[in-house]
């Protein structure tokens, strides 16, 4: 079937079978190869990605469901402002996920603090655990992702103030 | 996952004349446990698959002082985004235990009512709390008791055929409520149970008690909760023993193997325990 | 081997990244069977483009070199395993390959597999070692009691972030191969051994791995020969890459363990004699089996100075996927269990576990196994005091006792508490038999730019180890941090430094690249630059096992830590959730501090998801189907706090590797506190409460 929806702000169209994963689809057709495929089974976050918003396991989307839909993958959250928050705060709080969970994380907070701007320390560890990962740290993941709120937060203040 | 055709009506209407045209055609709406292994029934056959996620009719959370009423489509993750005086607590605990919070964003409440492998997640919390749900075929709708999903061994009878639509869950308040799961986390629905216990009191009395289990079958008597509701709390020794005896005999009927009675009877202990521990001095 | 030019690949894609226009994709064919003799092979007609590779196509050795076993890279004539590699099928599509696998029809004349091990018999004995101390016979005559129990350590998984797997391809007249190793010479030797070619026409560039865990020492080497031999055989870029389903059921495992242990107190409750009996479960193959056994009956007495001690010590090998090392090598089977029993002792006789500890305590000069006093101080006197004020471990282990003596007669339903400690120490750079007849060898190169290059084969796993590298040079020649760079590694440029295992990294990896350095220093003003200088290591002392005794130095130092944590159980199901934990650890010189600490707080968490999470059942001989569904990791949501506390050091202590102390540490605490928390005998990790409590009821 014709897959059309809206990858990383551009519209784009694949043939793919209505029961493809969208994992398969973002990483084979579209060599979006930061949504990562591992347990196929929605547990390990690995390939997250957001779905009209929402974060979700990529491999858990079948391609009939995308059809019209808005997908985001760590390749296009690169390319937003919210991205550089958290890189830049996850550096400054010298946290460090590595390089297989990395862009799940990112995702991952980016959904949290669309949310919840100033996160606690409980809701940052419930978000982060849809991400399982052996080097997973909690206290430098919290730390990187309260430093990033505040990052955030800093440039929306002043913006508001602007 | 094969599909050989699927469908994805944009209103109820459309989905159920769909439904009415292809009656073994998979229903789906988060499509999270779409790709688990092909059910049986299944092989070979062409498979038809209607996805309801984008029929607006059936995501929807509205509210009265009695009840929620929750579209079938409605995720999971957004059932716990309400308000806590929205959502009943013991429910709430037990879908936080389902999958991640992205998971979540997919799941949808109708769909862990629909599919077998997930059954045991929400299917005893809501059969406890006297849930309603409405199953619609063509122009036929009912409204069915959740406890009327299991037959008479216990064994889940998941509707085919029917669309579910809506879930009605009661907002009464609850002295007591207990949701255990039982087995590993991350063990799928199929090798966990789940025990389900609420109660309510008047004035040292308990007023209301249901006691659910759930393995590969459920155990509820309407009959040993009637015979303990009544009875002054803290429950004596006689009053719980008496229980007990009568869950022994009722799970000889129910033909529960021998070796998981113990179990249950100590969570039934337990639930009395922690009811006379709530209760007034 | 020539062949045409391919550009090089970057360097830190991950194997499940890599794609090459004409690859490859190779699919394993496996037994069906436990035991048994391969009768029938039977291979479907193939499409064009797609090639089934047995082991007859194997131009060179049919086996893994090195360390001493014979495992084959594909099974010819016989299987040991459910899973073993008997046939490879290589093609473009996955889709077809994965069709074409399952119409493969392996025939298997089966025989009786052995799967019991903790009765063993001799024939499955694969290796034995036993050490005296002293005179345990006539101790045990004079003990006032004797004491025993047994502990066991299920198998459990390494859970990489990705499955294993290889790709090979030529690069002009070289086969180069990429996985994810801890040991890329090894990978090297393998292959060029499988294809019976020179070494110098294989090279070996390392991918991504993540935290080691001990899990990627040799078999990685086995999936660079399949995809060597895809490579060379289909002629194309190659690439294997298991499932997740796959890498979990048939990919080495942490192995199996029971240690029988048995002591001998005098009537003050002052031990005088341990006998350890060790049984590790090694499965059907185990390359590291004198490595595991070794380091398990070396700690066999754990923090304790014990005057005698008697350790037997047996590899037992069982038709089950290869068990073997995890994190804490060995050392975790043993450590787990010594330490549990010490808090059992203690408890039994009333005793505070870190008083009656301060009076076995392993301290320097405390005579070991070998019959050689201990070299270098240990910290556990400190240690104790440290963890004792963090956590307020002696109020609240009394508090919990007097509940727990009292627990019997009420039947509340709030959750019990309980808090234990445990002690360990980590033997870094261990000059265990089998690998010490390597030598390592480290390079550095100070450029005439003033940069210095750093080149070894040791992989870093993450950035902390290539801090400590970078900052150890940059003490010594006063170079900034960011001039100073760790050559990717690539076998053909770097030299060997051996196996990334037992802290040697830390221990051994980071003298030579303070020897360099040294060296370059001396040279300095006196020679032009460039100036190159190469540093080789070899194991002045290694251990020689003999009938009934070891000889030699166990390790070139240890670090010690100690853990507290801190639990409730639910009285439902004996889950336990664990309130908090508290690591006090003695790594002589802190390189970095934030990466020790994230380093030991990570390796907290996957200890204590170890203790009650990680569940991975191994029936009749074989992983089960679901076992990845259900295998879980401790979450994030889960996570108690983790306190953390290094010993103050000196500038001019060394550095000592830290990461597997968690390990070594966390189990036996956590069985203290789960114990006192449910009166249960804890004595086997994981421990699953929802068991406990099934087979309690009956």
């Amino acid at each position: 079937m014709k897959v059309d929806f809206i990858l990383n702000g551009e519209d784009v169209s694949c043939q793919a079978d209505a029961g493809e994963r969208l994992s398969r689809i973002l990483r084979d057709t579209f060599s979006l190869l930061g949504v990562k495929e591992d347990c196929r089974s929605g547990h390990c976050g690995l390939c997250l990605v957001t779905l009209n918003g929402l974060a979700v396991p990529a491999c858990l989307v079948p391609a009939f469901r995308v059809r019209g839909a808005e997908v985001v993958t760590i390749e296009g959250f690169k390319q937003t402002e919210d991205y550089e928050y958290i890189r830049k705060g996850f550096e400054k709080a010298e946290a460090e996920p590595c390089e297989f969970c990395r862009g799940a994380v990112f995702l991952s907070t980016a959904a949290l603090l669309e949310e919840r701007p100033r996160p606690e320390t409980p809701e940052i560890l419930e978000n982060l655990s849809a991400v399982f990962c052996r080097c997973h740290d909690p206290e430098s993941l919290v730390r990187g992702v309260k430093s990033a709120a505040e990052l955030r937060a800093r440039r929306m203040n002043f913006r508001a103030n602007r | 996952m094969r599909i050989d055709e699927v469908i994805v009506p944009s209103t109820l209407g459309e989905a159920l004349a769909a439904l009415k045209r292809n009656p073994d055609a998979l229903l789906c709406a988060g499509g999270t446990e779409l790709f688990s292994d092909e059910p049986a029934d299944q092989a070979g056959r062409p498979r038809i698959l209607i996805s309801l996620h984008g029929v607006p009719e059936l995501r929807h959370i509205s509210r009265t002082d009695h009840y929620i009423e929750v579209g079938s489509t409605t995720t999971l993750g957004e059932l716990l985004a309400l308000k806590a005086e929205f959502l009943p607590g013991t429910l709430r605990t037990v879908i936080r235990r389902i999958g991640t919070y992205a998971v979540r964003n997919l799941a949808t409440l109708g769909g862990n009512l629909s599919a077998p492998g997930r059954f045991r997640d929400c299917f005893p919390i809501l059969a406890c709390m006297d849930a309603l749900a409405e199953y619609r075929q063509g122009a036929a709708s009912r409204w069915v008791n959740l406890n009327r999903l299991v037959g008479n061994r216990g064994t889940p009878l998941i509707p085919k055929g029917e669309i579910l639509t809506r879930i009605r869950i009661p907002l009464t308040g609850w002295d007591l409520g207990i949701a255990h799961k039982l087995g590993l986390p991350r063990a799928n629905s199929g090798k966990t149970s789940l025990f389900v216990a609420l109660a309510r009191t008047d004035k040292r009395v308990l007023s209301d008690i249901r006691l659910f289990y759930m393995s590969d079958r459920a155990l509820r008597s309407r009959e040993i909760e009637t015979s303990i509701a009544g009875k002054r709390i803290p429950l004596s020794s006689r009053d719980m023993e008496s229980a007990l005896g009568a869950y022994a005999s009722y799970c000889a009927r129910m033909g529960v193997p021998e070796s998981s009675v113990p179990r249950f009877l100590d969570l039934v202990r337990r639930a009395f325990a922690q009811l006379n521990e709530g209760a007034p001095a | 081997m020539a062949r045409d030019r391919k550009s090089p690949l970057k360097a830190d894609l991950p194997l499940s990244d890599i794609r090459e226009e004409g690859m490859v994709h190779v699919v394993t064919v496996r037994s069906p069977s436990c035991r048994g003799r391969i009768t029938a092979v039977e291979v479907p007609r193939l499409p064009r483009g797609y090639r089934a590779l047995g082991a007859g196509d194997i131009p060179g050795e049919n086996q893994l070199p090195i360390l001493g076993t014979e495992i084959p890279i594909l099974a010819r004539d016989r299987v040991s395993y459910v899973g073993e590699p008997i046939l490879l099928v290589a093609g473009p599509d996955p889709d077809v390959l994965e069709r074409i696998r399952q119409e493969v029809r392996v025939v298997v004349l089966e025989e009786e597999p052995i799967l019991e091990w903790e009765s063993f018999s001799t024939e499955q004995v694969l290796l034995e070692r036993t050490a005296i101390l002293g005179d345990p016979d006539k101790a045990f005559e004079t003990a006032a009691e004797v004491l025993e129990a047994r502990f066991r350590t299920e198998s459990q998984e390494h859970l990489y972030p990705e499955p294993q797997g290889a790709f090979a391809a030529f690069e002009y007249d070289k086969l180069v191969v990429r996985c994810a190793t801890q040991w890329p010479f090894h990978v090297r030797a393998c292959v060029r051994s499988v294809l019976g070619v020179k070494p110098q026409e294989v090279v070996v560039r390392p991918t991504p791995l993540g935290v080691p865990m001990e899990g990627r020492l040799w078999y990685p080497s086995v999936l660079a020969c399949h995809a060597a031999l895809a490579a060379v055989l289909c002629g194309k870029p190659a690439r294997i890459l298991l499932s997740r389903d796959e890498d979990f059921r048939y990919t080495p495992k942490k192995a199996r363990s029971l240690v029988a242990l048995k002591a001998g107190v005098d009537s003050q409750g002052t031990l005088s004699v341990l006998d350890a009996k060790v049984v590790l479960n090694t499965g059907a193959y185990a390359p590291l089996a004198s490595e595991l056994l070794e380091q398990a009956c070396l700690h066999a007495a754990g923090s304790l100075a014990v005057p005698n001690l008697r350790v037997r010590g047996y590899a037992v090998r069982t038709h089950t996927p290869p068990l073997g090392a995890f994190s804490g090598m060995g050392a975790a089977h043993t450590l787990f269990a010594v330490e549990a029993f010490a808090n059992r002792i203690a408890r039994d006789r009333q005793e505070d576990p870190l008083e009656w500890r301060n009076r076995h305590i392993l301290r320097k000069g405390s005579v070991l196994i070998t019959g050689e006093p201990l070299r270098d101080r240990t910290s556990f006197d400190a240690i104790g005091q440290r963890l004792k004020a963090a956590s307020d471990f002696q109020r609240k282990y009394g508090s919990n006792e007097l509940i727990r003596k009292r627990r019997s007669t009420s039947r509340s339903e709030e959750a019990p508490r309980g808090i234990g400690i445990a002690f360990g120490y980590q033997a870094n750079g261990a000059s265990l038999t089998s690998l010490s007849s390597e030598s390592f060898t480290v390079e550095a190169t100070l450029n005439k730019d003033l940069s210095l290059s750093i080149s070894t084969s040791a992989i870093a796993g993450d950035e902390g180890i290539r801090a400590i590298w970078r900052s150890t040079a940059a003490g010594i020649l006063g170079i900034p941090l960011g001039r100073i760079a760790v050559s990717e590694v690539d076998t053909g440029d770097v030299p060997d430094s051996g196996p990334s295992v037992l802290s040697r990294n830390v221990a051994v990896v980071n003298k030579l690249i303070e020897r360099c350095c040294v060296t370059i220093r001396s040279r300095r003003f006196r020679s032009p630059l460039p100036i190159s200088a190469r540093s080789v290591h070899r194991p002045r002392n290694p251990l020689r096992w003999e009938k009934e005794s070891v000889k030699g130095y166990p390790f070139e130092s240890i670090s010690c830590g100690g853990a507290v944590v801190e639990l409730e159980m639910d009285p439902w199901n004996k889950e336990p959730r664990i309130l908090g934990t508290w690591l006090c650890v003695d790594g002589g010189r802190i390189a970095s501090e934030r990466f020790a600490r994230s380093t030991l707080s990570a390796s907290t968490l996957s200890a204590l998801g170890q203790c009650f999470r990680e569940r991975l059942p191994i029936e009749a001989g074989a992983v089960s189907v679901d076992g990845y569904r259900e295998y879980g990791l401790l979450s994030l949501a889960e996570a108690p706090t983790i306190e953390i506390e290094f010993l103050p050091w000196d500038e001019t202590d060394p550095i000592k590797g830290i990461g597997e102390l968690p390990f070594l540490c966390v189990p036996a605490a956590f069985a203290a506190a789960a114990e006192q928390a449910s009166d249960l005998a804890i004595d086997r990790i994981p421990f699953i409460g929802e068991e406990f409590v099934t087979g309690e009821l009956g």
